[in-house]
């Protein structure tokens, strides 16, 4: 609206009316102008709280200005945040895989395990059954050890006593009563007291070869010279030596049980000496060699010999190859000193021909430890 | 004569201990020898019990041969006793016994045997055997200085 009051149309205004008209629209007029100025006043005042108002507003445009500026920062540092998190749950998503995987692979692993495990325990079951068997087998072996034991303890004792007795009182008759007896009676004495001496060699020789199966090896250093010295010394206190040529090479020692390996050299020993004893000029040669990893020791003469074709049988039970009435002997010997022998994981050979003497050999590791 | 032997033959197989006397008396040893039956027999002898009670345990002989396969008591128990004795623990024991076993051999040693012999088969070697350990216990070794006899007049 346009308040502001024109001169012209004042002009206009007086020129057309008379005084009291003048003065009416003079007094309109006042009160117009009145009416506008309080309009104006308002106006004003309506101005200056629309300023004032503004002025507000403006200010609250600036503080918006600045929040909007922090929301901004925000909204980017959020932003930020949420691409943090987005790649952060890429790298979640890609772990849980991951884990899946490894969990897909330990399922089976312990399935393997359980598998494994089962497995085992069928085998400790096995195992068990497999070892009451043993303890089983070995209760029956200790047994039959203990009755062996007995027996030979038997064997030894009550054998021996009745033939000491027949040898004994066939020895006594003999002497005491020869001159109630006629030549005959006195040759059947003489077969009484031998065959009582045989069997009591065969007694003594079959206890040596049962107790030589229980026994263990006891290890030790051996002085094979020694032991051979020993030997002979043993041999020569029950048959004479003297015609005898002997001759000893150096003996190397070796690993194994001096008792045992003694027994062999007196048993080959002595064959040396029986089946040579006919020669005018016997000869015993006893040496050893080496060969890669053990000792060959052996024994040479220059007796009866055997045929080789009987070698096989030379080392078995009871086996011999002479008759008794040519050289004595229970058939025992050699299987105790091949026994012997392979005890000490060894051998034993011989080689000959008849009347050409025999060589026996034995071998023993040289490293038996 | 006393009532006891100087030779004391613990044997229960009768043709072993007619061997021993057969040689002992070859070397004229046998004039002073008693046989018991087996190892208890020895004990009541020994000990003055039963059938030997009233014996004056303190006369002991001056060599036991001892067997030691016997029924009821065996040797080795019979040596066993005998060396726990103050007694009897002086006597000299010879274990004569058909086995070498070394088990025997080393138990024998363990208690205190005096000497262990294995009776041989063949009797010139039994009766040699036999001889010289009677020669040696009677005639060569020296017996322990005797101890105090509370009853000297039996």
């Amino acid at each position: 609206m346009n308040l502001s009051i024109n001169t012209e149309t004042l002009i206009e205004l007086s020129v057309k009316k008379t005084d009291k008209d003048y003065f009416l629209i003079s007094q309109q007029l006042a009160s117009q102008i009145q009416q506008k100025e309080e309009i104006a006043a308002e106006l004003i005042a309506a101005n200056r709280l629309l300023a004032f108002q503004n002025a507000e507003k403006e200010m609250r445009a600036n503080e918006l200005v600045i929040t909007n500026q922090h929301l901004t920062g925000q909204i980017a540092e959020k932003e930020k945040l949420a691409a943090d998190l987005i790649a952060a749950n890429k790298l979640l998503a890609f772990q849980n895989i991951e884990k899946e995987m490894r969990t897909s692979e330990l399922i089976s692993t312990n399935q393997q395990l359980a598998h494994q495990i089962a497995e085992k325990e069928r085998k400790a079951e096995e195992l068990i059954i497999a070892n009451a068997g043993l303890v089983a087998l070995q209760t029956q072996l200790k047994n039959v050890n203990k009755e062996l034991e007995a027996f030979s303890y038997s064997v030894s004792h009550d054998l021996r006593a009745p033939l000491r007795a027949i040898s004994g009182y066939s020895l006594i008759l003999k002497e005491d009563y020869s001159s109630l007896l006629g030549e005959g009676a006195l040759e059947i004495i003489e077969i009484l007291i031998n065959s009582a001496r045989h069997m009591g060699q065969l007694i003594d020789d079959l206890l040596k070869f049962s107790q030589l199966g229980r026994l263990e090896v006891i290890q030790g250093d051996v002085d094979m010279e020694q032991i051979v010295q020993w030997a002979i010394k043993e041999i020569n206190a029950g048959i004479n030596l003297e015609k005898y040529l002997i001759t000893i090479h150096p003996l190397p020692a070796c690993n194994g049980d001096s008792r045992m390996l003694k027994q062999a050299w007196m048993n080959l020993l002595d064959n040396a000496f029986k089946y040579s004893s006919k020669k005018q000029q016997p000869e015993i040669e006893i040496g050893c060699h080496e060969e890669e990893s053990q000792w060959v020791y052996y024994v040479k003469d220059n007796g009866v010999g055997f045929e080789m074709e009987y070698a096989d049988k030379l080392f078995q039970v009871f086996e011999r190859l002479h008759r008794k009435e040519d050289f004595e002997g229970t058939g025992l010997g050699l299987s105790l000193v091949k026994r012997i022998i392979e005890k000490h994981n060894g051998m034993v050979y011989a080689e000959s021909g008849l009347n050409t003497g025999s060589v026996f050999c034995f071998t023993i590791p040289r490293n038996l430890k | 004569m006393t009532d006891t032997p100087e030779i004391l033959i613990v044997e229960d197989d009768n043709n072993d201990a007619d061997l021993i006397t057969r040689s002992l008396s070859k070397i004229k040893l046998a004039n002073s020898i008693k046989r018991l039956r087996d190892g208890s027999e020895a004990l009541d002898f020994l000990f003055a019990r039963k059938e030997y009670a009233g014996r004056n345990i303190y006369n002991t002989p001056r060599v036991i041969l001892l067997d030691i396969k016997m029924p009821k008591v065996d040797g080795l128990e019979v040596l066993r006793q005998i060396k726990q004795n103050e007694i009897t623990k002086m006597i000299p024991v010879v274990i004569m016994t058909s086995s070498k076993e070394e088990r025997d051999i080393l138990v024998s040693y363990n208690l205190g045997v005096s000497s262990f012999v294995v009776k041989p088969v063949e009797f010139t070697a039994f009766a040699k055997a036999v001889s010289e350990v009677g020669m040696y216990w009677l005639l060569v070794n020296q017996p322990p200085i005797l101890i105090p006899r509370p009853n000297e007049n039996d």
